[in-house]
């Protein structure tokens, strides 16, 4: 059984647990494959305008492979260093900060993102700190030196569902 | 003998008096249906001046008079909606020109925003939930004792910390 938004006691520079990372990822996933997969379409779709003939992309391809890598780079990295969350991590309330507290800045976002397949190649075993180091931190946050909080204001959510209730009433 | 000529007089008017009042009933009567008959009812409306009639008029006055309560009760409404082609009403109705020149679209616009507040409030919520689930338990396997709740991350934490 899990708590409610009523349950909650303010989070906000908590360090982020396993769950609300994990599912921030998925999240990431979708949309960062969706964009590319997008923009394949739309490149295809302005070849065949363009020359006649559509361009049937191959996810073997060593082209594609490496375009995905640079966009899923180009994604996370600019979305660390921008204001250290992306779109699955504003989605779940989370944010990269140094191991300080203090803003990722953009070497600490490069080297994260550069890191991060590292804690896929251990087979999973870089993630295993989130879920047993007390400052929940994965391979990449140690390399990175990072961490990463709850943004998410769980007293004002409270609040709001309290005044829906009043509403409601 | 003495016969007192007021008293005479008083008898005569007596006896006079009933078919006297009978007659000039009747001819009023005569008179006035041959007025009404002769009376040109639109003619003497058109000659009204109603404004200067309606201004005469304390309608506040009027109003107090008026006993509301006992009005509605005699009005039947299921009557009355009976009589009302709600569904020909609600088609007349436009209504996209009601949500453009009322506060309809912004009260929409308010209510699709709190449910989707409300959606964000309850995925990170659960999220946050299981992940006090999870450490609890991971806790417990690795003998930690007293499981320590989301320790708190140090330094100046996320200035533009947010929703």
């Amino acid at each position: 059984m899990t708590a409610g938004p009523r349950d909650q006691p303010g989070l906000r520079g908590n360090f982020a647990g396993f769950v609300s990372r994990f599912v921030a990822y998925v999240a990431d996933s979708g949309v960062s494959t969706g964009v590319f997969m997008l923009a394949l379409a739309a490149a295809s779709y302005a070849a065949s305008v363009l020359t006649g003939h559509p361009i049937n992309w191959s996810r073997g391809s060593p082209l594609i492979v490496i375009a995905f890598a640079c966009w899923e780079f180009l994604y996370y990295a600019y979305s660390w260093s921008a204001n250290g969350k992306t779109f699955g991590m504003a989605l779940l309330g989370v944010q990269v900060v140094g191991k300080d507290g203090d803003a990722a800045g953009a070497r600490r976002a490069v080297v994260r993102t550069l890191a991060f397949p590292l804690s896929f190649l251990l087979c999973g075993l870089g993630f295993a700190g989130i879920l047993t180091g007390r400052d929940r931190r994965a391979l990449h946050d140690v390399i990175a030196g990072t961490a990463v909080v709850y943004t998410w204001d769980a007293r004002a959510a409270r609040l709001r569902f309290l005044a829906r209730d009043e509403q409601a009433r | 003998m003495y016969v007192d000529p007021v008293q005479r007089l008083r008898s005569a008017r007596r006896r006079l008096a009933e078919p006297v009042e009978s007659m000039a009933q009747t001819a009023a009567q005569h008179a006035t249906e041959l007025v009404i008959d002769a009376l040109d009812v639109n003619a003497l409306l058109d000659r009204t001046d109603v404004d200067r009639l309606l201004g005469h008029i304390d309608v506040n006055r009027l109003l107090d008079r008026v006993d509301v309560e006992r009005l509605i009760a005699r009005v039947d409404v299921a009557a009355l909606l009976d009589r009302v082609d709600v569904n020909g009403l609600a088609d007349r109705v436009d209504v996209d020109a009601l949500v453009r020149r009322t506060e309809l679209g912004a009260i929409i616009a308010r209510s699709s925003t709190t449910m989707f507040s409300e959606g964000i409030d309850l995925v990170r919520s659960q999220a946050v939930g299981l992940d006090e689930l999870l450490a609890r338990w991971v806790s417990r396997l690795l003998r930690r004792g007293a499981y320590d709740r989301r320790p708190r991350a140090p330094g100046p934490v996320s200035p533009q910390a947010g929703r």
